[in-house]
């Protein structure tokens, strides 16, 4: 009612382009349920992330208010969301490449449809409620296309509870009654009297869905069971739900001078260093190739957290986001050739099945290189007691890399039928562009300390490189040491959870034999006035001459002295 | 002596007497029909359910507007008869007029071939005719008398079947709602005694009356909140709601999501303000008990959910745990929590209504009651299992869905008033919601399919619904009767529009801040 | 319509409902409930009529005496049906039919 008149924005087509991302999928699925076009949709679904991909390379920036959606929502397109959902299409363009065969049931493409909407929606959303209905689009047809197993199940729980917590800090946050979009957040965040139990909940929140350690539980074991093509859209999921949302509400750079240090967010790196060394240990220790790669995402997305929690401090570069959104989605894009480099069908021939492993990796390498180039230029203007933690995380994460690289591919899935190369094109030929488009922008960027300085490189560099060639060489190592379980946390938490729901069912137990108890003692105690047939006696003896003689006369006497004045 | 009907009556008046009509006297007619007029049994039915709506929509606009509609007859000296339709009624006169319609459309499909349908069909319309009646009340003695009246309309719909089993949940029913008109009466009885005056006035009529008699202000709170606690499911007063679930889909479809439940959610928002006054009752220290009892019965509903196996019996403990919210939102003191309670009345209605015709859907046409059968049926009848779903993410409070609005709106409220435990109660109902219908909806979409539906070939399936429904559906290889399929899927698709584009004007939420600001003059 | 026409035609709506259910219902017990409601409309009837003559006061005060026979009333009434239904009982006690003479069934 407020400002559909007034705001003429939404007159023009422009601000529009970004609704197209997540629209034309979505257009698909309605076209799904009509029964005659429902060959030509099947045929269209692997490639519907391609407009999203153009629009992320040419569609100017724009914001489009829309009040009238959910709690006044908005749709745009700024630098920071346009790497991601390049990094989102490119990666559901390759799973779709890989998917075709696979998508020849309406219900499955009605769920990859789903999916792919969310994924994409998620990098245009301009306010926290839409971008929490995008990740329900993004999340709940996950567990179907990830198969409804033990890890999809995981997923599912954890997205519920963190969806919850990310509800409880945006109530927090909304309590002023401002707006709901991600600006506003951000200043709501930087000057809230609970900016740490916010910031808590926030990083709990978003960093279950990215695949946080402590949080990563469900991750290695999702990939573990997911179908080759859904790789891609499973590393997808982490950037756009998880990360994504991070980048967009933590004021990075922007703390009011008056406020001073932020102590909770100087805290970070050194957490996320913990967390790094934590997923060194488990991922050397894993049985299988994709699990040791989780644990590397696992561990990349500390360096992210270490790298936000710089960027919280007072001494930060501005528009860090735009360096750290390329950064991110370049890494992603590297996991994600790694995993795929993984799964390759052994039914090409060798050496095309060798070169495209060979390919995907050098292409991994390449793209996490730059990813942590692009993460250092920051260091170079940064102080140097961030240096130490995010440093340690880089040759957690070189090592974890290295190790997952030399690991033998596993057995594929039955479901790759489709050649693996152009999937393994697509990724490269996507990541090469982006890369380069990322070294061009970033060069353009002002930094205090310049571009490329060589104070920040070279530790970065040596860190990574250095790791990687540990983790190439050193794995054979470790070969006598018994393997952990994929996600190792999960374990213990599944006991829990099934000595907790035990436990309930024997309190449901308890407190239902109390209840027969009570009911037989009811019982018994009916049956036994019953039996002394206790109504006929006192009946009886009330129909005596004596007893309603005696009562009219109390009765007399009460209704006299009642009567009587005073 | 005052003339208890006048001739010269404004059109105003006259609305609110229409919306009355229109589904009285089709349900007089539809007694004395015989049973095989289906044509013109459903032609009045529907008739009478388009009049309404279209009766009210002219409310709608005109309401919108700032115009009342009003309507008084003297029963008595002092005491009268009121109709008056204003915001909050219309909320409440939408949601059931519209709900009516679709509620028509699927009994005409579900009863096909049933005996007793012009008796069912009768009680039908004089429920609906009772609840727009307790809406659009004015006084608290019309309020009383609509209540009652439900009440006796009802009754007979939940023992419809005549079988062993329904005559003993009526009985129940009887019981507590019987004893809850005496509550009823006894309160408001005693209420004008005191204060002299029933009609509902903005922020209450006790003010007066506060300072002079606390202790028995309290009481008489306590036999009202009673009185029409019943029928809203408060714990310990729910009891006659899992019983009344052996009622065909139909009635516990309007039940729960439209006549009984909503009636009785609705008057306890009329009670606390408009005969209290929110901030007069929290001054005599009412609504702090009032959200407690919420709070209990939202968790206790939620918990008992849990442990039941049989479908309808589940959703009947959600909707006891659900109907809570809507009091959550009255007991916090505070413009955005009477916001969310107010809004979740129609959030709840349309969410509620699906899962029961879904329900509904699964008993008739696969013969399916219980969760545990429920394995694979997802990919016997997609289209209703998608309405499920789309219903029960909306009860746990996914956006985009209907609920995840009511749900942000009493959040937000709870920490405007200051309190933070409701945060709590919503977040573990949530929870405890995630808990008892994810595993539905895995078990529906990813089981194999076992029990005694699986074995039957699919034309056999369809072949059970005779009659012209079951033609339909053969020759569109539907997977169960149109009427049978329309009405869940409208209401899933209203369930997520009205989340989705929850600011548009004329969504609920937009119309329970009109609300909000008009009749308790809030900013 | 004024207020005593109203309550009158509601009285003899409820007469006209009792006198046709005494008649047509065959067992007992439905009787005896079909007289206790043509014994509300008739109190209705009545006390719709104590309001036709004028007293004093505004609003004008009601005719007592008809107010008084329908307490009075009620209170036969009550007893009357008390009497009534000790004799159903005995009549099934002693018979074991609740319906009598010849209308058959039970």
């Amino acid at each position: 009612m407020s400002g559909l008149g007034a705001d003429a924005a939404w007159l023009g087509p422009m601000p529009w382009l970004p609704v197209l991302a997540p629209a034309w999928p979505l257009t698909l699925l309605a076209l799904l349920l009509l029964p005659p076009l429902r060959g030509a949709v099947v045929r269209l679904a692997p490639w519907a992330a391609l407009p999203a991909l153009l629009l992320a390379v040419a569609a100017p920036q724009s914001t489009l208010p829309l009040p009238g959606l959910m709690l006044g929502g908005s749709v745009q397109l700024d630098a920071t969301g346009r790497w991601l959902l390049a990094a989102v299409a490119l990666l559901w363009l390759a799973g779709g490449r890989l998917s075709q065969h696979w998508l020849d049931r309406p219900r499955r493409v009605a769920a990859w449809l789903m999916a792919l909407a969310g994924a994409l929606w998620l990098p245009v959303t301009g306010d926290l409620p839409t971008a929490l209905a995008a990740g329900v689009l993004a999340a709940y047809p996950l567990y179907g296309l990830l198969g409804a197993g033990r890890g999809a199940r995981v997923l599912l729980a954890s997205v519920v509870i963190a969806d919850l917590l990310i509800l409880e800090a945006l109530l927090l946050l909304a309590k002023g009654g401002a707006g709901l979009d991600f600006d506003t957040l951000r200043m709501a965040l930087a000057g809230a009297k609970y900016r740490d139990v916010v910031l808590a909940l926030l990083l709990i929140g978003f960093g279950t869905k990215a695949g946080l350690m402590g949080l990563h539980y469900w991750l290695a074991p999702a990939l573990a069971a997911a179908p080759a093509h859904q790789l891609g859209p499973t590393v997808a999921f982490t950037l756009a739900a998880g990360l994504l949302p991070l980048l967009r509400l933590l004021p990075l750079g922007e703390v009011p001078p008056g406020e001073g240090p932020w102590p909770a967010a100087a805290l970070l790196p050194w957490l996320a260093l913990a967390g790094g060394l934590w997923a060194l240990v488990a991922g050397l220790l894993q049985a299988g190739r994709r699990a040791v790669v989780a644990y590397a995402l696992s561990a990349l997305t500390g360096l992210w957290l270490g790298l936000l929690g710089i960027a919280l401090g007072p001494s930060t570069v501005a528009g860090i986001s735009a360096v750290l959104s390329p950064a991110m989605a370049l890494a992603g894009l590297g996991v994600a050739a790694l995993l795929l480099a993984a799964g390759l069908a052994p039914g090409l021939a060798v050496a095309q099945g060798r070169l495209a492993a060979w390919a995907l990796a050098l292409l991994a390498a390449l793209l996490a290189l730059l990813a942590a180039l692009g993460a250092a230029l920051p260091l170079a203007a940064g102080d140097d007691a961030a240096l130490w933690p995010l440093m340690g995380l880089l040759a957690c994460v070189g090592i974890l890399l290295g190790a997952a690289a030399s690991l033998p591919a596993e057995p594929a899935q039955p479901s790759v039928s489709a050649p693996a190369l152009p999937a393994a094109a697509v990724l490269v030929a996507g990541g090469l562009g982006m890369a380069v488009l990322a070294t061009l922008s970033s060069v353009q960027m002002p930094s205090a300390a310049g571009p490329w300085s060589a104070d920040g490189v070279v530790p970065t560099l040596s860190a990574l490189l250095g790791g990687f060639a540990v983790g190439l060489l050193g794995l054979r190592a470790l070969a006598p040491v018994p393997r952990l379980p994929a996600g190792d946390l999960l374990v213990p938490l599944e006991r829990a959870v099934a000595w907790l729901v035990a436990a309930w069912n024997r309190l449901g137990a308890i407190v239902g034999d109390w209840r027969d108890g009570l009911k037989a003692t009811e019982d018994r105690l009916h049956r036994h006035l019953g039996q002394q047939r206790a109504a006929d006696h006192a009946e009886g003896w009330l129909r005596r001459w004596s007893t309603v003689t005696l009562l009219l006369l109390a009765a007399g006497a009460a209704v006299a002295l009642l009567v009587q004045p005073g | 002596m005052s003339p208890l009907f006048d001739p010269r009556l404004p059109a105003d008046a006259l609305l609110p007497l229409l919306v009355l009509a229109s589904s009285l006297l089709p349900g007089l007619v539809i007694f004395f029909l015989g049973e095989a007029r289906v044509r013109t049994r459903t032609a009045l039915n529907l008739g009478g359910a388009f009049l309404k709506l279209g009766f009210v929509a002219w409310m709608v606009w005109g309401v919108y507007h700032g115009q009342r509609y009003e309507l008084r007859l003297p029963l008595l000296d002092d005491l009268e008869l009121t109709l008056r339709v204003g915001a909050l009624s219309l909320l409440f006169l939408v949601l059931s007029a519209g709900l009516w319609l679709l509620t028509t459309l699927y009994a005409v499909g579900y009863l096909e071939q049933s005996p007793h349908r012009s008796r069912f069909f009768g009680f039908f319309s004089l429920c609906v005719t009772a609840t727009v009646g307790v809406a659009m009340a004015g006084n608290l003695l019309t309020f009383l008398l609509f209540f009652e009246m439900l009440t006796l309309t009802t009754y007979p719909l939940v023992v419809h079947r005549g079988t062993e089993a329904a005559r003993q949940a009526g009985i129940v029913y009887l019981t507590h709602t019987m004893l809850a008109g005496a509550l009823l009466l006894a309160g408001t009885v005693w209420l004008y005694t005191l204060a002299g005056t029933l009609t509902f006035a903005p922020r209450g009529f006790v003010s007066d009356i506060a300072d002079s008699h606390p202790g028995a202000l309290t009481a008489i709170f306590a036999l009202l909140i009673g009185g029409v606690g019943v029928k809203a499911a408060l714990v310990p007063l729910h009891g006659w709601l899992p019983r009344a679930m052996v009622a065909p889909a139909p009635v516990s479809a309007l039940l729960h999501a439209v006549a009984v439940v909503k009636a009785g959610a609705f008057g306890v928002v009329l009670i606390v303000y408009d005969v209290f006054g929110v901030e007069q009752a929290a001054e005599l220290g009412l609504t702090g008990p009032l959200a407690l009892i919420a709070a209990v019965t939202i968790i206790y509903g939620s918990v008992r959910a849990l442990f039941q196996d049989d479908l309808k019996r589940r959703l009947a403990f959600s909707t006891v745990s659900q109907v809570s919210y809507i009091v959550l939102g009255v007991a916090i003191v505070g413009p955005l929590a009477s916001v969310g309670g107010i809004v979740h009345l129609v959030h709840q209605g349309i969410m509620k209504i699906t899962l029961f015709f879904c329900a509904g859907n699964l008993a008739e046409t696969l013969g399916i009651h219980k969760v545990s059968e429920m394995n694979g049926v997802g990919r016997r009848m997609p289209a209703t299992m998608a309405a499920f779903t789309i219903a029960a993410l909306g009860m746990i409070g996914v956006p985009p869905i209907a609920g995840f609005i009511s749900k942000w709106y009493l959040g937000l409220g709870a920490l405007e008033a200051g309190v933070h435990w409701p945060l709590y109660v919503l977040t573990a109902s949530s929870l405890l919601n995630a808990a008892y219908f994810l595993p539905i909806l895995h078990r529906a979409w990813f089981g194999e399919p076992a029990g005694a539906w699986a074995e039957r070939p699919v034309a056999a399936a369809a072949g059970d619904e005779s009659g012209t429904a079951a033609a339909g559906a053969r020759s569109l290889r539907l997977e169960t009767g149109l009427l049978l399929l329309l009405p869940p899927l409208v209401t899933a698709a209203l369930s997520l529009l009205v989340g989705l584009l929850a600011s548009m004007p004329f969504s609920a939420l937009e119309w329970s801040l009109l609300i909000a600001e008009r009749e308790f003059h809030y900013p | 319509m004024t207020q005593p026409v109203f309550w009158g035609l509601v009285g003899m709506a409820l007469v006209v409902m009792g006198l046709y259910a005494l008649i047509v219902h065959a067992h007992l017990l439905r009787k005896v409930l079909a007289l206790n409601i043509m014994s509300s409309g008739v109190f209705l009837v009545f006390i719709g009529l104590a309001r036709r003559a004028p007293g004093e006061g505004t609003p004008p005060a009601a005719d007592p005496v008809p107010q008084a026979m329908v307490l009075t009333g009620i209170v036969v009434a009550v007893a009357a049906t008390g009497l009534a239904l000790a004799l159903i009982v005995r009549l099934r006690a002693l018979t074991g039919r609740t319906t009598l003479g010849d209308e058959g069934g039970h």
